[in-house]
Order: C-alpha cells, then structure tokens, then sequence
C-alpha cells in the first residue's frame, strides 16, 4: 500500500476575501494545500476542470452562478468530485437542494479551525 | 446586468418627469472608480428572489428637499425633517416599483427602502458586480448605483 | 415579533462572535436608538430581510471596535480602513444573520426568510431612517467595547 506524500489539494470558492482567507488559515498548517481560489459558481466550475483539486470547498450564495448549481455542473461532468458546501444560511430548504446536487457534505458557517479539519479529514481520509 | 440599471434609471427619469421635473438626463453607465459617496443622502433598496443585490439613490440634501417639496404640492421645505425624508423614500420606493414592474416573468421582492444620511461617507455594496450612473435634473444630480448577483 | 425576532439575531450574533472570536459577548434590548446622529468615523452594515417578513437588520460600531473585530478574526493587525475591515464584518453580518433566520426558517411556520447581500457605509455622523418600520435595538457587550444590532420590520 502507498502512502500519499503530496498534500491534498483543495479548491475554495467563496465571494467573500475574508473565507478565503479564513480556510486557508485552518487548512494549509493541517498540511493541505489550497490549490486555488474563485468567486462565483462559473469560476467553480471553470477552476475545477483545470486544477481537478482533491476537494472543492464552495460556499452556497455567491454572484453569477450560485453553488448549489456549479456543484450539480461539477458532479454531471465528474462524478467523483468531493464537494462541501459552506452557507450562513442552513435551513431545511436549502439543505435538501444541496444534497440532491451531489455535495459529499454541507458545512454552516461560522466554523472553528479545527472543526473544517475535522470535517475535511472525514472527507479525504475517510479511514483515518 | 447594465439593461436591468438602465430600466431603473429610465423608471427614475419617467418618476421625475410625472412630478414635474423635466429634462433630466442620464449619463454614462460605469463601474464606480472609488467607494467613496460624493452625497450626503442615501435611499437604499434590496433586492432578493430573482434579482438579488441593491439599488441605492444618493443625492445632496438640497436635491431631496426640491424632490420632497414638489411630491407634495410645492410646499416649501428648509429642512431634512421627518416629512422631507418620507417623501423622498417614497419617492424612491415608487421608482423601483415602476421598474420592477417592467420586469416581466421576473419575481423580485424588495426590502423597504432605508435612508441614510452622513458626512465623509464611504459605501461598499457587498458585490463584485456594481455599476453607477448618474441622472442630471433640474434639481441636482442623482447617482444610481447597483449591486448585483446574477 | 419583533422581540423574537430581536432576540434570535442577537442571542446568533452573540455564538458567532464567541465562535469566531472566542469573544464572552452578552446582550441586552435597549430602547431603539435610530435615528440617533453618531460619533465620529462608525461602521454600519445593512442586510435586507424578505418573504414573510420584510425589514432591514444593521450592526452599527465605531471603526476603532469594527478594526478590534476584524483583527481578532483575522488573527493579524490591520489598518483601520484597511478593505479586509470591512470584509470581514460583512461575513460576520452575513453569518450571525444567516444562523438567525436558519433557526427562525426552521420553525414550524416557515416564514420563508431570506437575506440581501450585506452592504457597508463608514461615516461621521451617521443618521439612519426607516420607514414605517417596528424598530428594536440590542447592544451587544464584551470586555469595554460594544456594538448595536438594530432590527426595523415593516409594520403591515
């Protein structure tokens, strides 16, 4: 059995600079590396097929295309993506849309550094 | 998104001339250099549902008493009072209805619209996607600015 | 309804700061503050409220608390008008906000709220108007800083 030795890359798209920032704070000293940044759900969608990163990290209200869509655009074209939503906004409606666009998980904001590590290793390395 | 600025422009301009100010006219449609507000006064209006971001109105004082004073009757107005300010949101309130109702097969909701009114004012809409225009009338100029997700 | 609605943002404001900031915060209703004229430079977010209930939700600050805040989420100094200041008060309003009316959605009557994308002024001498609105205040403490959260919900 091989070890991974490179980091898992991960793609965030939010429209706030601040999650941005945020993620890459609680992610990159857990050892992951943020391959990529976007804005809008067509940015998602464009960055993911150019980098194909291990993990698409996108939040749900966003301007152009919204997550929810640019995840079920993502997952119709590759159906392995591992996708988490992010929302402020985590009521009944809205969770039930983002499981029926193919999102492995669904994260409300705000969450503490150790929490989007937690959730992201349960993403990535499922048996670990 | 600068068709749906230009129907909320062409909405105010149509407002002005029913209460009898005529001849205005609208200026270019840009991206705002700076997030600084050049006026005092600000009407500000959100949009969700179909439409989702922000119009806002802004404009001197003395444009907002001129406005109030012609929506009600030519009464003279020295002042911001409460009066002044109502009209003018009403004002505001008006033009967005008449454009959102030009809007066909589009379900927009609106908040009520909020004034705000400060010195040295600073405004960031929260969007990447803003675009200004500015109206002239007789009364002085009206700045348009939307935010939009699309 | 407009002191449960008062009392979901700010009891959600108050987890999200001690979340995201570690802050003790505590709040409290005080009698409505708007249209009081402030003091020097003040932060005032603004998020729009629509469906079943319609109004406007604001955080108003002095800019020294809204720098302290953005500081503290950012975990770095930043310059008081430095555009990361006001980004992150905007996701702090579009976070406290959200949580608010996740839980007030959720409720058996499904009011079918939803938000406006949050905006900011900065100012002297800020006054805000609304109209024909229900206006509550809360202020929100921690350590000597405070913050307000006014609610204004259209009167039918």
């Amino acid at each position: 059995m091989s070890l991974r030795t490179e980091p898992y890359r991960i793609l965030v798209v939010d429209d706030s600079p601040f999650i941005h920032k945020a993620v890459q704070k609680a992610l990159v000293p857990a050892g992951y590396e943020i391959c990529g940044t976007g804005r809008n759900g067509k940015e998602a969608v464009a960055a993911y097929g150019d980098l194909k990163p291990d993990l698409l990290i996108m939040d749900i209200t966003m301007p152009i295309m919204d997550g929810i869509t640019a995840a079920r655009e993502i997952t119709i074209e590759f159906p392995e993506a591992v996708i988490m939503l992010l929302s402020a906004m985590g009521d009944e409606e809205i969770r039930g849309q983002a499981q029926e666009s193919g999102v492995k998980s669904f994260a409300t904001k705000p969450f503490t550094n150790q929490e989007l590590v937690v959730e992201v290793q349960k993403l990535l390395c499922p048996r670990s | 998104m600068k068709n749906y600025l230009e129907s909320f422009a062409k909405a105010t301009s149509g407002m002005l001339s029913q209460i009898g100010a005529e001849g205005s006219e609208t200026g270019e449609y840009s991206i705002p250099e700076d997030i600084f507000c050049k006026h005092e006064v600000i009407v500000i209006i959100g949009l969700t549902q179909a439409l989702r971001g922000s119009i806002v109105f802004s404009m001197a004082p003395g444009t907002v008493m001129n406005i109030a004073s012609t929506m009600m009757g030519g009464m003279t107005i020295v002042e911001l009072d409460d009066m002044a300010r109502s009209a003018m949101c009403e004002f505001v309130n008006m033009c967005v209805g008449v454009c959102l109702t030009s809007f066909q097969d589009l379900e927009v909701d609106i908040t009520p619209p909020t004034m705000v009114m400060g010195e040295k004012m600073i405004l960031m809409l929260g969007l990447d996607k803003v675009l200004l225009t500015h109206i002239a009338t007789p009364w002085g100029d009206l700045e348009l600015r939307l935010g939009m997700e699309q | 309804m407009s002191s449960e609605y008062l009392s979901q943002f700010s009891t959600s404001c108050v987890e999200v700061m001690g979340k995201m900031m570690g802050l003790a915060c505590e709040w409290q209703e005080v009698v409505p503050r708007l249209p009081t004229i402030t003091e020097g430079m003040t932060v005032v977010t603004l998020i729009g409220l629509t469906g079943s209930t319609r109004g406007r939700i604001m955080m108003e600050m002095e800019l020294r608390v809204a720098q302290e805040l953005a500081e503290m989420m950012n975990g770095e100094s930043l310059k008081a008008m430095d555009p990361m200041v006001f980004y992150s008060l905007t996701e702090l309003s579009n976070i406290f906000s959200g949580k608010a009316v996740t839980q007030l959605n959720n409720r058996p009557e499904k009011p079918g709220l939803r938000l406006t994308p949050p905006n900011i002024f900065v100012g002297e001498k800020i006054q805000i108007f609304t109209e024909k609105a229900a206006l509550s205040t809360a202020q929100i403490r921690w350590n000597n800083s405070f913050l307000y959260i006014h609610l204004c919900i259209e009167r039918g």
